[in-house]
């Protein structure tokens, strides 16, 4: 470890001084100054330099007998989203400890590898994912990539791993637009977006008594927009009418208005196309306004302790859809089965994973599949074993369509005020029946 | 402090920057051209695409912005907040012509820094007649509500934006932002020796005065306006297909205007050379706080900012020039000056140093 | 029956803009700064009330009463926040360029928001009050009851700050500072301090309409830029230094946002607002209830 280190440090040295001698080049280059030259041959030197080693180094270095390949990314550790973020990174960090603690790769050829995480903090900020891994790629020699949180992230992050030829496996992006690009290189492990308000549909019209009338409220980004949309193709084959379709932007910090028209054409489902902060400013503000409704989902960030922590009893009744139920047991190469897996983030992380952390194991397990089934350790080799694989994981069996999407189907959980989180849709999978309608709030 | 001050003048003696400040006036065109051949040949000499370069041509794309900027900002004395709304123009343009109608690159270039141009025109005569704080936050207001409009139009992809794959070579980049750079700075360099750059200066120390002159105002801040808005709108005509990708919060980012104000102010706001030299230090040093203090290179950016206007409310080059002038000082004052430390120098200098580059 | 419902949905926002802009119109016109920083005052008011209820109760919730009983609290560490603002950075600027004096307390909004994040994480915070029976219906139109308290608690801090100026002894002072600082110098005023305290006065409204955004928002440390950008076309609307002006002007925003929200889409708030402020900066540039006057 400390060899790699030192060659680590090295790399960063030799960075900043190519860094300053450019930077004083350049200053010269339109003011003129007399230290041009100089600098010039030093910067070339350097670069070349370094160009060499992260071939050499970062990639598949050598390590006290081992091999080390590195998969990098970018990941919202602060900004709007960090705490979803933060599960992917405790999920993505967890597995490839394991991996390594169990013996590494053994690749497909004949060597056998450690692996090695670069995560930077992208801010949950679209243009500083990009540059990310555009500089990972370039500077630190990555060839695999792990992908970012968030479909508006995700996109732009999408373009570099295509314009370099790099493979990108990602479990936090879901809007249609990244997968319909024409991009061979990347893979989700999210149903797309326009499926995650179908389950909630289906279930509400198996009910003896089905909503009437639905109201759509969706954020202006990529990820909910598409959300939103599939809705809406979804509810012109049912027989439900929608009454309130409205669209707001992602700073919006009250819903009261949204909320009036909600109650005014009184609709019988709410469904919330939208992120955290909405889902938080949704419960509270669903009390305050006084708006009733038989079923209440929001789409994103609904589901987790950070969501009942802010909201308290207003979580109560309200649903929301994940691909991934975290009493299923699939088996798994790594953690050998989805409890040990759940056991495991609880232990170590002190919280209970949902299906961000879940699809987060899966974007390790699919690479370390593929470096074990490819003859050749390289980018494209590793694309088109990925492309073909089928296999198991904690987070379910993984396998990707044409467009590099996996194959799934929401499931629905909901808040129920004496069991907690419980999953209330497939039957075939739930625990309880959802509580439908949800009271009033005069009689809670 | 004293002992510092008395160090420095043995070391650097302001008769030798001034010596070399007069060196870069006299041979400005020379230094220009021989620094252009010396950042063409850098690809040939090894420079490849891949970090570097896109760190270089980063250098160039925010000279040219906060270059424009200053001709307005700087040269003019009115502080627009709104220069990303050209940019933001140019990007989208591109874009949407590129992406949308499949017309070739250089044609949609072209029209991006036309597009930007009469926007600028339609804009200059609303905003010009404002001044000061309200100029400013009309400015600002033009950003917003410009990015507001690309988040909900269907045309412009709405809040998500649109990626563009295929685009041309990292090189082809890197001359394209190199040429329009050289070219920003060969025009305001000219200008600058000319009565519109004269003028222009008149409008900042005393616009009544300039108008009492006889000058046409209008005329003379909606033109630099409308230069500014063509360089800025072309450098984001390249940026959005380099980038691969445009969203309403990159393409109008109104945290890159306030870098590209500071890019200016610390190297020399009302110069030629300051805004372009502010910008690669500036930027270059954001570069390798990214790198090394991930997270916070926010928190550093404020505080250089605050630290700059406080401390070199004049900028690298105002300063040294102002440096510089106290040789004169010291001709004039003889051995009462040299005992009596460096105080006072800084209030003779003024004439000499608020002159342009 | 519904616009009756967007205009108090609006008029109860708006009240809150309003106590923020009443501050931010207040330094710009006795101290000649248009202060970027000001959105972070309301940021770190509603922490400091978000904390102080954390700390001392356990969890961030608790009655009406429990909630308003932070306020002293807030005001006067935000009244100390401000002051120190002016005293140890913005003094530094005064007199310099405009876009100098924006550039310092720009950097200063980005440094506040920036420290914020590290401390606290990005996860929006909110103050749950426990109320029975949370809101009342008037007519058909719904009102939560906290945002009434709210809204007249922006009224009271209006008032509040109008008395105070008109009243007190360094009221008279700030309004001498704001006419002329030499003369105000000449009669023996302590013109450096008389703009602290300005700037410490407005921060602490702006920390105490915090405290309510905490309670019937949320709060988060990249709110501010909305409440200053809000600030600006509200004094733009209600003119330079006019207290009355600028709650005018908040309640007007609040209610043409809110109705172009329900009428048209919430989309389209920002954008007509910000039209709207260009076009009144051309047609109206001392306010549509300033005086006219000269530049």
């Amino acid at each position: 470890m400390t060899d790699k280190q030192k060659r680590r440090t090295f790399l960063k040295a030799a960075g900043s001084t190519g860094v300053l001698g450019l930077t004083a080049l350049a200053g010269c280059s339109d003011d003129g100054g007399d230290d041009g030259d100089g600098g010039d041959g030093g910067d070339g030197g350097d670069m070349t330099e370094g160009g060499d080693t992260t071939e050499g180094g970062a990639t598949t270095g050598e390590m006290g007998g081992m091999d080390t390949i590195t998969l990098g990314g970018s990941m919202s550790l602060s900004g709007d989203n960090a705490d979803l973020g933060q599960l992917y990174a405790d999920a993505y960090e967890l597995t490839i400890q394991r991996i390594n603690d169990q013996g590494g790769v053994e690749g497909g050829d004949g060597n056998t590898y450690e692996l090695e995480m670069e995560l930077r903090d992208d801010e949950t900020d679209a243009s500083a994912s990009q540059s990310i891994y555009q500089e990972l790629i370039d500077r630190e020699g990555v060839d695999y990539l792990l992908g970012p949180y968030s479909s508006t992230v995700t996109l732009p992050a999408s373009a570099v791993a295509a314009n370099n030829e790099r493979p990108m496996v990602e479990g936090g992006g879901a809007s249609p637009d990244i997968f319909s690009q024409d991009n061979e290189w990347i893979f989700g492990l999210l149903p797309t977006a326009d499926k995650y308000s179908l389950s909630y549909f289906d279930m509400l019209s198996g009910k003896d008594s089905p909503p009437e009338s639905v109201a759509i409220l969706a954020e202006d980004d990529t990820f909910s927009q598409s959300t939103a949309e599939g809705a809406r193709q979804r509810l012109d084959e049912m027989d439900m009418e929608l009454v309130v379709d409205r669209t707001f932007p992602s700073d919006t910090s009250d819903l009261s208005t949204n909320l009036g028209r909600v109650r005014d054409e009184g609709a019988d489902a709410l469904l919330l196309c939208a992120h955290q902060q909405h889902n938080i400013i949704l419960a509270n503000q669903m009390e305050s306004q006084d708006v009733n409704v038989d079923a209440a989902m929001g789409t994103v960030g609904s589901l987790n302790d950070s969501f009942r922590n802010e909201v308290g009893d207003n979580a109560n009744y309200i649903y929301g859809p994940t691909s991934w139920d975290i009493n299923a047991d699939f088996s798994d190469p790594v953690f050998g089965g989805t409890q040990n897996f759940v056991d495991a983030i609880n232990e170590n992380y002190e919280l209970s994973p949902d299906y961000h952390s879940a699809a987060g194991e899966a974007v390790i397990v699919t690479f370390k599949q593929a470096f074990e089934n490819v003859d050749e350790l390289d980018p494209t080799a590793v694309r088109d074993q990925i492309r073909g694989a089928e296999f198991s994981t904690v987070y379910g069996t993984v396998a990707f369509d044409d467009r590099g999407v996996i194959d799934k189907n929401m499931l629905i959980r909901q808040w129920q005020p004496d069991s907690e989180l419980t999953t209330v849709y497939p039957s075939e999978v739930a625990t309880a029946d959802p509580i439908y309608p949800m009271p009033d709030w005069s009689e809670r | 402090m004293s002992a510092d001050e008395g160090a420095l003048r043995r070391v650097l003696p302001p008769e030798r920057v001034d010596d070399f400040l007069g060196a870069c006036d006299d041979y400005g065109w020379l230094i220009l051209v021989a620094s252009t051949v010396l950042a063409g040949t850098l690809p040939l000499a090894g420079l490849e695409a891949g970090f570097y370069m896109t760190f270089v041509t980063d250098l160039f794309l925010f000279g040219i912005l906060a270059l424009s900027w200053d001709l307005v900002g700087g040269q003019t004395g009115y502080p627009s907040f709104g220069n990303m709304a050209f940019f933001g123009i140019g990007a989208y343009t591109t874009a949407i012509l590129v992406k949308d109608f499949s017309v070739g690159f250089p044609v949609a270039f072209v029209v991006a820094g036309g597009l930007a141009v009469a926007f600028a025109a339609f804009i200059g005569v609303i905003v010009f007649r404002l001044r000061g704080h309200y100029f400013a936050i009309a400015t600002l207001g033009v950003l917003l509500a410009a990015q507001q409009v690309s988040r909900n139009l269907e045309i412009t992809g709405g809040a998500s934006g649109k990626i563009l794959l295929d685009t041309p070579s990292a090189e082809a980049f890197y001359y394209l932002f190199l040429g329009v750079l050289v070219a920003e700075i060969a025009l305001v360099y000219y200008l600058s020796g000319t009565r519109f750059g004269f003028v222009l200066n008149a409008i900042r120390d005393d616009e009544q005065k300039a108008t009492a002159m006889g000058f046409n105002t209008t005329y003379y801040k909606t033109a630099a306006w409308m230069l500014a808005a063509l360089f800025t709108g072309l450098a984001g005509a390249a940026w959005s297909l380099d980038n691969t990708f445009v969203d309403p919060q990159t393409a109008y980012n109104g945290a890159w205007n306030v870098e590209l104000i500071a890019m200016a102010l610390l190297g020399g706001s009302g110069t030629v050379a300051g805004p372009v030299l502010g910008a690669f230090g500036l930027h270059s040093v954001i570069v390798v706080v990214d790198t090394y203090a991930t997270g916070w290179q926010l928190v550093l950016l404020g505080t250089a900012v605050i630290v700059t206007v406080v401390a070199f409310p004049k900028g690298v080059v105002g300063t040294l020039r102002e440096y510089a002038a106290e040789m004169a000082y010291y001709e004039r004052g003889g051995m009462a000056a040299a005992n009596d430390g460096g105080d006072d120098p800084d209030e003779d200098s003024s004439p000499a140093g608020g002159e342009a580059g | 029956m519904a616009l009756a419902q967007f205009i108090v949905n609006g008029l109860l926002v708006g009240a809150l803009f309003a106590a923020v802009a009443v501050g931010f119109a207040l330094i710009w016109g006795v101290v000649d700064i248009i202060n970027l920083a000001h959105g972070e005052m309301v940021m770190l008011g509603g922490y400091t009330a978000y904390w102080a209820l954390a700390l001392t109760t356990g969890t961030a919730r608790g009655g009406p009463l429990v909630v308003l009983a932070t306020l002293p609290l807030v005001v006067g560490v935000l009244f100390a926040v401000g002051y120190l603002l002016q005293r140890v950075l913005v003094k530094r600027v005064m007199g310099t360029d405009v876009f100098l004096t924006l550039l310092v307390t720009f950097g200063a909004s980005i440094a506040i928001q920036q420290l914020a994040l590290r401390a606290w994480t990005a996860n929006p915070r909110s103050i749950q009050v426990e109320l029975a029976d949370p809101s009342l219906v008037l007519g058909g139109v719904v009102v939560p009851k906290m945002k009434l308290v709210a809204f007249l608690g922006a009224f009271v801090l209006t008032g509040a700050l109008w008395a105070f100026l008109q009243r007190s002894r360094t009221g008279r002072a700030i309004r001498a500072v704001s006419q002329n600082p030499e003369a105000a110098a000449l009669v023996g005023i302590d013109v450096e301090h008389t703009r602290a305290t300005t700037f410490g006065l407005s921060s602490a409204i702006a920390g105490a309409v915090g405290v309510f955004v905490a309670t019937i928002l949320n709060v988060q440390p990249q709110m501010g830029l909305i409440y200053t950008l809000k600030s600006f076309v509200i004094v733009v609307f209600g003119g330079v230094g006019s207290i009355p002006g600028a709650l005018l002007g908040g309640l007007l925003l609040g209610s043409v946002e809110e109705t172009v929200a329900g009428v048209i889409s919430s989309q389209w708030t920002l954008a007509v607002s910000f039209s709207l402020l260009i076009v009144l900066l051309i047609v109206k540039p001392n306010g549509l209830f300033g005086q006219e006057a000269s530049e």
